[in-house]
């Protein structure tokens, strides 16, 4: 697998090894709100190649290619612990998950910490859409990273708020 | 190089690549005053090998050797901004950015984040611990990372800084 694909397989975690989807989770989910619930994940966006979910991704050899599942979902809790059907970092799908805003950043860090890995925090950053009526229907969790030729590229999961 | 490997490669970033020292942020930071200051790159501490600055550590090829040159820097600032003349945080060799410390429900250790300027879509988050404080200020950090690699075993990747005297 290539270099430029390390950080990606960072976020992917299992999905890349398993070919299952893979992730992620606040001080200030008390305070807004805005993530708590259960976001099912829609799709993936790699550099801007999208992969709907259920779908995959074909990568050149030998690197498997990335797929995900439908029906995926991460739970962020009210007491900053999050749950997700799907691998993040290994086996972790249970952990704490806190949100930050860090000064000068656009938009806001989630930083996970699975049950299992808990000396190896992962941090991506976050925004959140479709917030006119009230809590948002969309959240998108990205990291950035550089590409084989130099390129910096960007890797999204998309959620969409489950319906209550 | 391993796979294994890809998380120590994050944290000593350029270090690996390039044969210099790496490295690597807190609402916390006004509350306790604990990380303010410039803190020196003592040594690396990879599992049990330590490799102290200036060093080095060989590593099966074709890794190229980890080593740290001495005199590497990290300043935590009270604004929140940090200064750095090691290469770890990010992808390019971005010398400064903000940072935040946490404290994760699940965590023995609070977590320090950073985010270089330009490169704010890739934050890099690490544990953090502190000793030597008997006489008030601590004198000794400790940023880490324990990733786990695809074998299962994880890799424990430590910065030990002293404070600078002020």
């Amino acid at each position: 697998m290539r270099t430029s694909l390390k950080r990606a397989a960072a976020i992917t975690g299992t999905l890349i090894v398993a070919a299952s989807a893979a992730l992620i989770g606040a001080q200030g989910a008390q305070a807004d709100g805005s993530y708590y619930g259960a976001w099912t994940l829609e799709g993936w966006n790699f550099g801007g190649k999208k992969i709907d979910c259920p779908g995959s991704l074909p990568l050149p050899p030998p690197a498997p290619s990335i797929s995900c599942k439908a029906g995926e979902v991460l739970e962020l809790k009210t007491n900053y612990r999050y749950k997700a059907t799907f691998n993040f970092a290994g086996d972790n799908s249970a952990g704490g998950f806190d949100v930050i805003k860090i000064k000068g950043s656009k938009y806001k860090t989630i930083v996970f910490d699975p049950d299992t890995e808990t000396n190896d925090p992962r941090a991506y950053q976050m925004k959140l859409q479709g917030t006119g009526s009230g809590a948002p229907k969309k959240m998108v969790i990205f990291l950035g990273y550089v590409g084989p030729n130099g390129n910096e590229k960007t890797v999204k999961m998309i959620f969409r708020r489950d319906a209550n | 190089m391993r796979t294994s490997l890809k998380r120590v490669a994050a944290l000593t970033g350029t270090l690996i690549i390039a044969g210099s020292a790496a490295l690597l942020g807190a609402t916390a930071a006004q509350a306790d005053g604990n990380y303010y200051g410039a803190w020196t790159l003592e040594a690396f501490k990879i599992n049990k090998n330590t490799i102290k600055c200036p060093g080095s550590l060989p590593l099966p090829p074709p890794a190229p050797p980890i080593s740290c040159k001495g005199g590497q820097y990290l300043e935590l600032k009270t604004n929140y901004d940090y200064k750095t003349n090691l290469q770890i945080f990010s992808q390019s060799n971005l010398d400064k950015g903000s940072f935040d410390i946490i404290q994760l429900k699940n965590s023995p250790y609070k977590s320090i984040v950073f985010a270089a300027d330009g490169a704010d879509n890739d934050p890099r988050a690490y544990q953090i611990k502190f000793s030597g404080n008997s006489s008030g200020m601590p004198t000794k950090m400790v940023i880490f990372s324990g990733p786990e690699g695809p074998d299962g075993k994880t890799t424990m990747v430590k910065m030990v800084f002293r404070r600078d005297p002020s």
